[in-house]
């Protein structure tokens, strides 16, 4: 993420330093201003769906949840990989990716990737699964796209839904395989440095 | 139907903690104050994203890159049009929603390329936000092959997306 910001900002401000130099502080304190505006709508969204979360853990609802998935999320990440508390959130974190619920997903995506390695300095395995599936998150129902498009006078907004789900189920199926087949990658190369230097 | 999915979720959860007797008031507030906690970790990295996205856009950078992935793009078959729209969604979610809008109006809504670009959109999510986002919780500095990956997968999911809005 640090080279693939600096090079942004580099390229970007050696760019406009040729058409308008005074833009660079304007545009990032305007950037700024929308970021904050963000947080405070995303602080909002998620104190009312921790909340709710809150309340789905003391009925035990969250428990039976990660029961009702753990053959898929232990297929997705690996029998052994995950907590029970990750798995819990993680459950979650996918059946709201599932409804549509953007809004639930990214606390529960915070949050478990939180109880994967409060302390890690580098990504593992079951984190950057995590992040990939929510990257090409399977949708049943695209209902903001679709409502966007009866704004804009569509007679046939629905054809969409299931080009969508087909669609975003090949993503997010090809998603995980290379996700996989990047793990077998490395660690088998990860295990012949260690096979050279016990030579 | 689908606006009826979360009030009768959290219709039906209410009943049942009545029912329980569970003391879902203090859950639900307990809950709510870590989110305070939450918002004020990313807020830091938010505004880094987007300044960087902002620059991005007003350099006229990410029309030059897709001026040069045009001809890549519609030998994959997507079309030349969705170029632009493409490469911003990695960055930014209300841009590439402004961008969508934009394109129903020239286009038509119910255009090939309109409904690829509705496809698109929900295949794919804002990768760049997502990754800086989820990792608040940690100390995670190295990401390994988190973004290639992400990227490629986003990207094969709008060429798969294409084909499908040809034949359905």
């Amino acid at each position: 993420m640090n080279k693939i910001w600096l090079i942004l900002l580099i390229s970007s401000i050696f760019a406009l330093l040729f058409v308008s130099p005074e833009a660079v502080m304007t545009g990032m304190l305007g950037a700024s201003n929308k970021a904050l505006s963000l947080t405070f709508e995303l602080c909002v969204i998620y104190a009312v769906w921790i909340g709710i979360f809150s309340i789905l853990e003391q009925t035990g609802i969250t428990k039976l949840l990660a029961k009702l998935l753990s053959p898929l999320v232990n297929w997705i990440f690996g029998k052994n990989n995950l907590s029970p508390e990750s798995k819990k959130l993680v459950s979650m974190n996918i059946s709201a990716n599932l409804l549509g619920m953007n809004g639930a997903a990214t606390p529960l995506g915070i949050k478990a990737i939180e109880s994967m390695g409060k302390e890690n300095t580098s990504a593992t395995y079951p984190m950057i699964m995590l992040i990939i599936i929510s990257c090409t998150s399977i949708q049943l129902l695209p209902t903001s796209i679709m409502g966007l498009m009866t704004n804009a006078g569509s007679t046939n907004a629905s054809s969409i839904i299931l080009p969508s789900i087909i669609g975003s189920i090949c993503s997010t199926l090809i998603g995980i395989l290379l996700v996989k087949l990047c793990n077998r990658i490395k660690t088998k190369i990860e295990a012949r440095r260690n096979q050279t230097r016990q030579k | 139907m689908a606006s009826y999915i979360i009030p009768v979720f959290i219709l039906i959860l209410c009943v049942f903690c009545l029912i329980k007797n569970i003391n879902a008031y203090s859950c639900f507030a307990n809950g709510a104050s870590e989110a305070v906690n939450l918002a004020i970790k990313t807020f830091p990295l938010l505004v880094a994203i987007f300044c960087a996205i902002e620059l991005f856009k007003i350099s006229g950078l990410s029309s030059t890159i897709s001026s040069v992935l045009a001809p890549v793009f519609s030998f994959l078959g997507i079309p030349r049009e969705l170029t632009d729209f493409l490469v911003l969604r990695p960055f930014s979610g209300t841009g590439s929603l402004a961008m969508i809008s934009e394109i129903y109006q020239t286009y038509g809504p119910d255009s090939y390329i309109a409904r690829s670009a509705s496809v698109i959109m929900s295949c794919t999510e804002t990768v760049f936000y997502i990754v800086a986002i989820y990792f608040t919780g940690t100390k995670v500095k190295k990401l390994g092959y988190t973004i290639p990956v992400a990227l490629l997968s986003c990207f094969i999911g709008s060429i798969i997306a294409c084909l499908l809005c040809r034949v359905i």
